[in-house]
């Protein structure tokens, strides 16, 4: 017997419109490097062009398991997890967060349904958090706004429970955050989305803006919620290192796709996809030196996504069939979901 | 043994705070910076990292009082006059150093007006060259854009060329790779390192972690609340870290291989206001014994180069 997941998503598109720079385009084509010309082949002058940050994903989590998402800035992770919470809107395709369809979600009763069940934590609790409140207010405010809890005195109790929860203890409660670090921060931005009980909680690189000591804690903590409450989670980031003691799947994503999805367990060993390789080898490690092929120093343009394997031009394995035909996430005969002509052909 | 090109002699930085109040975020740090080599400092945030660069820099708030010395090349360092010239830094965020209404070109033809007289076609021409040198493909085009119009690796790129257009002695580098991809970071590091090695530029690196000086710096200075606290040849002190915070950072690096998760260090480091009460790491540390709280630890040599101010530690070894 499985249960149900907490998330579903299924192939989730999720785009935008934009409007070009105005860059010499013609002139520019003559000139530049194979990579590069895909960067500007569509890109005309004041030219609206539609993006597709999130290009049919689809992943699922299970009710205390935490799932890793990580690629470079501009691999849409942001958006999908922008699209679970509603603020980015989904064009086609399916996102349900423990049976609610998200797309479907309208009007502010089934807003608050959606925002009981799915919490978000961001980047920089120093943008997240409003400095003027006290530590109360600002854990207790989604018992307020979603209507869970309206009378103070219990109000004020779950509020201890929580930081108890977090590890911050209940003389916070009418501080204001203006003196504490920004670990103690994140953890109170952390307590604030736990508040309303939510089956899934999606965190939007909570590490990155903190000192090394504050991101062991962090990690630590959401270890610990992960294991207390049965916990889904959603942890976006760009750190192989750090989410591989958090997480127990991670997925890969390039250019608005899933191109590897695999435990984190030994991840340096496992992992496939030349992408996820070249990860795994630039990330800075006491015991080596990172590497880095100079073909990663391009970054195409999500404006005009390459042909075939949209990671052709950056990856040396690339072979004709890569330039011409995408490659699908699937099994086959290796041990995890692989999006990659060679690495398939090869087993 | 000849003179080192920065030589950072009992530097104390006190800045007004409040009504009555100091901030001493750096106190007494001494260290040097050999030609040609990358030296690293390191610590969390609050350490004083930040203040010593602005120090150094000739940047620091008005009213901020400096004290202890700092030779530049054998004599006594006047920021305005080497700045942007012998010395140059980079900053955290590439985008906070350029100005979005000037295209980039412009910008960096502009340092070689300000500094060398190089003008017109030559300046472009030694412009589109740095940034070649820096691994911008197809520099000529990239000349003529703005800042906005590039990712960060990129722009990271421009101010790292902007910074060594003019061949500093000195490139004083401030986690130039923390809002970046883990793939444009190593990519930043290898042309520092490189660099280094064949033109001969020194550099100061300023993390806020060690796994990313590691492999990169030959010297690794550990900062903690306004003191070095451990130094030594970068490879010893990782490998035989003897100060209990040195040890504490390492233990907090997350690694991908290998199922130990990291260790955060408890408590916090103290404000930049407190005053001198013993070692500032006692509070924290498990080795910690009354007699750390006396004074304030001296920093002893345990080994050719490698210097700890952990009494404990040292008796242990001893």
């Amino acid at each position: 017997m499985t249960a149900l997941p907490v998330l579903e998503v299924e192939r989730a598109h999720v785009r935008y419109d934009i409007v070009t720079d105005r860059v010499p385009f013609r002139k520019v084509n003559r000139t530049l490097s194979e990579p590069l010309r895909w960067l500007y082949r569509a890109v005309v002058p004041g030219q609206r062009i539609q993006v597709r940050a999130v290009d049919g994903v689809s992943l699922e989590i299970a009710e205390g398991e935490t799932l890793a998402l990580v690629g470079e800035s501009g691999s849409g992770k942001t958006t999908l997890g922008r699209a679970i919470m509603q603020l980015e809107r989904v064009v086609k395709g399916s996102i349900k967060v423990d049976g609610i369809n998200v797309r479907e979600v309208r009007g502010g009763r089934a807003r608050r349904r959606l925002y009981r069940t799915v919490q978000m934590v961001f980047q920089d609790p120093r943008e997240s958090i409003d400095p003027g409140l006290d530590v109360e207010s600002i854990v207790a405010e989604p018992l307020v706004g979603l209507g869970i809890e309206h009378r103070k005195k219990a109000r004020r109790a779950r509020t201890i429970e929580l930081l108890h929860q977090c590890g911050l203890p209940a003389s916070l409660l009418g501080e204001r955050p203006g003196r504490f670090s920004a670990g103690e921060l994140q953890r109170v931005a952390i307590c604030r989305a736990l508040a309303p009980a939510p089956k899934l909680l999606v965190l939007d690189e909570p590490l990155s803006a903190l000192d090394l000591s504050s991101q062991a804690q962090v990690a630590s903590l959401l270890r610990q919620l992960q294991a207390d409450l049965g916990l889904a989670m959603l942890l976006i980031s760009h750190d192989l290192a750090a989410t591989r003691h958090i997480a127990q799947r991670v997925a890969v994503m390039y250019f608005g796709q899933i191109v590897e999805v695999a435990p984190t367990t030994d991840l340096a060993a496992r992992l496939l996809h030349p992408y996820a390789r070249a990860l795994i080898s630039a990330v800075p490690q006491l015991s080596r030196l990172s590497q880095t092929d100079p073909r990663m120093a391009i970054q195409p343009s999500a404006l005009s996504p390459p042909p075939g394997c949209r990671f052709h031009p950056r990856c040396a394995e690339a072979t004709d069939r890569c330039r011409r035909e995408k490659p699908k996430l699937k099994q086959g005969q290796l041990p995890h979901p692989v999006a990659c002509h060679v690495v398939h052909d090869g087993a | 043994m000849s003179v080192p090109l920065l030589d950072v002699r009992e530097l104390s930085i006190r800045i007004p705070r409040g009504a009555n109040g100091y901030a001493h975020p750096v106190r007494g740090l001494s260290f040097t910076v050999p030609r040609g080599e990358t030296v690293a400092l390191v610590g969390e945030s609050g350490a004083g990292k930040s203040s010593v660069c602005s120090a150094l820099m000739g940047l620091l708030p008005a009213g901020a009082k400096q004290g202890g010395s700092v030779l530049f090349d054998g004599k006594a360092l006047r920021p305005h006059e080497v700045r942007g010239d012998r010395l140059a830094m980079v900053f955290q965020d590439p985008l906070g150093s350029l100005n979005p209404y000037v295209k980039v070109g412009r910008q960096l033809s502009e340092v070689l007006e300000v500094h060398r007289g190089v003008t017109g076609r030559a300046a472009r021409r030694a412009a589109i060259e740095m940034l070649e040198r820096m691994g911008v493909a197809d520099a000529d085009q990239r000349f003529d854009h703005y800042p906005h119009q590039m990712s960060g690796g990129i722009r990271q790129r421009v101010v790292l060329a902007m910074a060594l257009l003019v061949e500093p002695e000195l490139l004083i580098a401030d986690e130039p790779t923390v809002s970046l991809d883990v793939t444009t970071e190593a990519q930043i590091l290898e042309l520092l390192r490189d660099l280094s090695h064949t033109r001969g530029t020194s550099i100061l690196y300023v993390a806020h972690e060690p796994a990313v000086i590691a492999h990169t710096a030959s010297f690794l200075h550990v900062m903690y609340a306004g003191r070095i606290i451990e130094s030594g040849p970068t490879e010893r002190v990782l490998a035989h870290a003897a100060h209990p915070y040195t040890r504490a950072l390492i233990a907090a690096v997350p690694h991908i291989d290998g199922d130990a998760p990291p260790v955060p260090i408890a408590g916090n480091p103290p404000e930049a206001t407190a005053p001198d009460a013993g070692c500032a790491f006692a509070p924290r540390c498990a080795l910690a014994r009354s007699a750390c709280l006396d004074r304030v630890p001296r920093l002893e040599e345990l080994a050719d180069q490698h210097r700890s101010r952990c009494p404990v530690v040292l008796e242990e070894m001893a």
